[in-house]
């Protein structure tokens, strides 16, 4: 670990840690769970930040249904997300998301706030927030503002969130029993693995038509952000899931992603997964 | 073969590790548990170019930081060319290894050396050596290592034992009965593959570490987290240029080695720093340069051929190695020859060749890594013994059983082939491989499993391999052992064996228990310490149960012989019709005496002397282990993804000394063997950078990742062993990936000729041939 000198701060309290993050603005660090912040910074990241540790703040930490949606407290972790009654029934994708998280060890530590801060493209969690239409509520000493997820990430690690800022509420549309919904998690092993493709699907289908009336996809680890796929969404919705129109949207998906290569496969891999894992979503009528 | 084991009170039964409680509690002391007064923290600069020159290597501003004591590099310290491996003398590796030298041969290689007072300081003063590099063309594929105009990797003047250096060439080595070629052009069927093994690397959880010190008479003491104690003393005090008398190695209880730490890659560096400095120095690997700097298995390229006639006789076996030592030449001759002398012996064939050579590249050293080539070689065999029974429209079971090779027989290629250089007659004494396959057969379900039928997204299949390893290096490998009574009735046993956390203190003392005729409990182990124990060569080639234990058999009866003279003097009768039980010497007219009783006269009244026991021993032979592994896999056709859904591992070990330790070897080797088949492997980029050295992106598999593995113990009775046993910690570490491949064919009718089957591997082959 590093030597160099910085200060630590616990907030016991959401106002605590805005203030100080007022006052303190580029020096600091967010710190909650710590399972990235440990890790990144024995890497050599983060060496020049002062840590403000938010992990007490319970007030953070909670799960709320209201109406139409979920209210959902940054410092809640994985674990809880798993154990919520309410994420199983209303938010699907969330709680598959949440079961393939990293570990048993991990998923006890790690926040839904920090795995969205963290801005990978690969965090598991977040394609099943980005078909849930998510939207994140920032809020600073000064004001909150609510974000749609798919605007904040602006590539790697890069968001929109400002220095003065902390995430406090990650807010989700409920599925009626109505949607299907599903995610699948492709990794090299299943525990701590980064995944390899990523990919939460939700669908309402009309019992008498037959037709799509709502259709959401989100990717993960094939672009520098998780995406949503707008088009082959477009090609699916108001029609009817036959076994070619599903071969064309898997086709068209993989138009929408954009790989790279690396240690854990190749983007001509991460290409072909992107559609038949697809493919396998939406053939597939477990939910 | 099977003897009555009832008759044993000690071994064959499981009692609790000797320092198991000391472990689990952790009052027990590994290398890095202590901190001594004055320890200076040493690190080490390491190179970021795969092949230069060092043009210019500045310190200045290093050496200026407050608390840095020492900055070592090629400049300042005595050049000896030796050999890292730990292996007996003279060592079979070549001496192509510096503690520091002018040239950098890999990333990861040795730059220079930092001692300071702190760990901070040391890596800061790191950060101030600059360094001048002159970079040099790299060879990072094996196949270009021998290439005309190849950059030649040994260049130096003053290494030797390299086989052929300005070609690259580590080693070389070939042995052929009968006429190869013109039997495989007879055959009525071939079957030919080229098999492919990654880069991977053992992942001990303790990394090397090692502390040194100057006792009170100045001479170097050094507790490292070794499997090789004797080795490290003459290997450092080779490169230190001092006598063998100035050192005492000492080797504390380890976290684990699997070959890794048959190496000496710090201690020269912390014994020379303690030499020179007069200080406490430690040094050891972060998980990084565990991953780089230290040592892997040789990656290999292994071509292979089988001939047979219509009624599946073998008629000839040709096996062709390439084996990419990296950019020293450590275990290079040795492992290579392995991959033939520990697969081919296992089948009656009257044509058999083996050829390979081990080339250098500037890419990281390999080293000995359990299996040591046989994990490498019954992956091409394994995989060709099932392609031939398809061909020859049988069940690979019985393909096997035919003509694999059993009791009283004795291999000529055993003879032709041995380790580094011709082998030794070896004829079985103890087989159980037929029952293994029986045994393991009906575990898995075979039969119904073998032949269901296979169809939709998820497909399910099952495979299996049989296997065969040694049980130490034949009239190379040598153990001793030193027996020590205790007026209270116990007794020190003290030896040089090695135990890495693989038991084989408790093993040891099981067989001292049962040969005295006392409980484990009485027995005080004491190992591994080159003042204090007699010489052992050190934990590897599944040696120490049956080599160390022999020395520990026979000093046990040296002992025992001296207990009874005095119970004799004692009791007033023949030493020879005494019996022993429990500590309790019973004459034949019903007298009894006990040990305690026996010591202390031996000690305060009557010829008076120290009952002691002594005891050396090695082996013409070297017993194989016999295995037959049974894998069942689902194969996702969609992704690739493979799961192993259960895995059975029959083993014939002999006799296991302690079964629920041997089932943990089974058990830990197979583990290890699914994880280098499925995900472990360290990539690289161009420049023969790692691009994943941490757990991070190194994929060992968790407990919930293996699957379902059943170890089967086969007894057999090994009479060349101590209470007939055999080794058990390397064999079972080579099923896995032929037994898994061969479940991948069966699953879904694709061939894997290349580890490590990641789901994006699979994929393509299922691709390339046209499954999906």
């Amino acid at each position: 670990m590093s030597l160099s000198s910085f200060s630590y701060w616990q907030a016991l309290s959401v106002p605590d840690a805005l203030k100080i993050l007022h006052n303190e603005q580029q020096q600091v660090k967010l710190l909650a769970g710590g399972t990235d912040f440990t890790v990144q910074r024995k890497e050599g990241l983060w060496q020049d930040k002062h840590i403000l540790d938010i992990w007490k703040t319970k007030e953070l930490d909670y799960i709320r249904e209201s109406g139409k949606s979920i209210q959902l407290g940054a410092r809640t972790t994985m674990d809880e997300l798993i154990d919520s009654a309410v994420i199983r029934k209303y938010a699907k994708p969330l709680h598959l998301a949440a079961c393939v998280f990293a570990s048993p060890q991990i998923r006890n530590r790690a926040t839904l706030g920090g795995n969205i801060n963290n801005a990978s493209p690969a965090g598991d969690t977040l394609p099943a927030l980005f078909v849930l239409n998510a939207k994140l509520k920032l809020s600073s000493a000064k004001k909150d503002r609510l974000v749609p997820i798919h605007e904040f990430f602006l590539g790697p690690r890069k968001t929109l969130l400002q220095p003065n800022e902390m995430l406090t509420e990650i807010i989700i549309d409920k599925l009626d029993p109505k949607y299907q919904s599903d995610f699948y998690k492709l990794g090299e092993r299943n525990a701590v693995a980064i995944a390899i493709v990523n990919l939460a699907v939700c669908r309402k289908i009309d019992p008498r038509s037959h037709k799509v009336t709502d259709i959401r996809i989100s990717y993960g680890s094939v672009a520098p952000t998780v995406i949503r796929a707008p088009q082959t969404e477009q090609l699916l919705l108001h029609q009817t899931l036959t076994e070619s129109l599903i071969n064309k949207a898997a086709e068209r998906a993989q138009s929408e992603v954009s790989p790279i290569s690396d240690v854990r496969a190749s983007a001509d891999y991460r290409k072909e997964m992107s559609a038949s894992l697809l493919k396998f979503l939406l053939k597939n009528n477990r939910s | 073969m099977a003897r009555d084991n009832n008759k044993t009170q000690v071994v064959g039964h499981s009692p609790r590790k000797v320092d198991g409680v000391g472990l689990v509690t952790g009052t027990a002391q590994y290398v890095d548990d202590i901190k001594i007064q004055g320890m200076l923290y040493a690190g080490i600069l390491t190179s970021p170019h795969a092949h230069a020159r060092i043009k210019e290597i500045d310190i200045s501003a290093a050496e200026k930081l407050p608390g840095v004591m020492m900055i070592l590099t090629y400049q300042n310290t005595p050049r000896v060319p030796h050999t890292t491996a730990g292996q007996g003398f003279p060592e079979p590796s070549p001496y192509d290894s510096y503690m520091f030298d002018s040239k950098v041969r890999y990333v990861g290689d040795r730059v220079a050396c930092v001692a300071a007072e702190s760990e901070t300081a040391c890596r800061h003063a790191l950060k101030k050596i600059k360094v001048e590099y002159e970079l040099l063309p790299a060879i990072l594929d094996p196949r270009k290592s021998v290439e005309e105009n190849a950059p030649v990797i040994h260049d130096e003047k003053d290494s030797s034992g390299i086989h052929d250096a300005s070609r690259n060439i580590a080693a070389h080595y070939e042995a052929e009965l009968g006429a190869v070629d013109k039997a495989l052009s007879k055959s009525d069927i071939k079957v030919e593959g080229e098999f492919r093994v990654q880069y991977a690397q053992h992942c001990p959880i303790e990394p090397h570490v090692t502390i040194s010190y100057l006792d009170d008479r100045n001479r170097i003491v050094i507790r490292t987290s070794t499997q090789v104690p004797f080795h490290c003393r003459r290997i450092v005090a080779q490169c230190l240029q001092i006598p063998e008398q100035k050192i005492r190695v000492i080797k504390p209880r380890i976290g684990g080695a699997f070959g890794a730490k048959q190496e000496i890659l710090l201690e020269d560096l912390c014994a020379y720093i303690t030499l020179k400095t007069r200080r406490p120095v430690r040094i050891k690997y972060s998980r990084k340069e565990e991953f780089i700097s230290s040592r892997t298995r040789h990656p290999m390229i292994v071509k292979m051929k089988i001939g047979a006639n219509k009624d599946g006789s073998l008629q000839a076996m040709d096996q062709d190695v390439l084996s990419n030592t990296g950019a020293y030449g450590s275990h290079s001759l040795t492992v290579l020859t392995n991959v033939g002398s520990k697969t081919l012996p296992l089948y009656w064939c009257d044509n058999i060749r083996f050829r390979g050579s081990a080339v250098y590249t500037n890419m990281p050293v390999a080293g000995a890594y359990r299996g040591y080539g046989g994990t490498q070689g019954s992956y091409a065999l394994q995989v060709l013994m099932d392609e031939l029974a398809e061909k020859l429209k049988i069940d690979v079971l019985d393909l096997q059983r035919k003509w694999h090779i059993r009791l009283g027989q004795t291999h000529p290629m055993s003879a032709a082939l041995g380790e580094g250089k011709e082998g030794h007659e070896n004829p079985i004494h103890s087989c159980g491989l037929d029952a293994c396959m029986e045994l393991g057969a009906e575990a898995i379900g075979w039969k119904e499993k073998r032949n269901q039928a296979k169809k939709g997204r998820f497909r399910r299949g099952v495979g299996m391999a049989a296997l065969m390893q040694g049980s130490g290096i034949p009239n190379i490998d040598m153990g001793a052992a030193r027996i020590k009574m205790n007026e209270d009735g116990s007794f020190h046993l003290f030896m040089g064996a090695t135990d890495l956390g693989t038991g084989s203190d408790t093993i040891l003392a099981q067989i001292a228990a049962e040969t005295l005729g006392v409980p484990v409990e009485k027995i005080l182990v004491y190992s591994s310490d080159t003042d204090m124990t007699p010489f052992d060569v050190g934990a590897y080639a599944s040696s120490t149960t049956y080599i160390s234990g022999g020395a520990v058999h026979k000093a046990a009866l040296d002992c025992r012989t001296k207990i009874l003279q005095v119970a004799g003097e004692i009791l007033g009768g023949d030493p020879a019709s005494l019996k022993v039980e429990n500590g309790v010497v019973t004459a034949a007219n019903g007298k009894k005496t006990s040990y305690d009783k026996i010591c202390q006269r031996a000690l305060y009244s009557r010829n008076q002397f120290q009952i002691e026991g002594i005891g050396s021993h090695t082996s013409p032979v070297s017993p194989p282990p016999f295995a037959s592994h049974f894998a069942e896999v689902e194969v996702d056709m969609e992704t690739g993804k493979l799961r192993v859904l259960d895995y059975v591992a029959a083993c014939d070990c002999g006799v296991a000394i302690h079964p629920k330790m041997a089932e943990g070897q089974v058990e830990g080797s197979v583990a290890n063997g699914i994880g280098y088949a499925l995900s472990e492997s360290l990539y690289f980029d161009e420049h023969g950078r790692c691009l994943n050295p941490s757990f991070f992106d190194y994929k060992i598999l968790t407990s919930l990742e293996t699957g379902c593995i059943r170890a089967i113990l086969v007894p057999t009775y090994e009479p060349n062993g101590p209470y007939g046993a055999k080794s058990v910690a390397e064999i079972n570490i080579n099923g896995p990936i032929p037994a898994i491949a061969n479940a991948v064919y069966n699953a879904c009718g694709i061939r894997l000729y290349q580890t490590p089957f990641t789901p994006e591997s699979v994929w393509r082959s299922l691709k390339e041939a046209g499954k999906i």
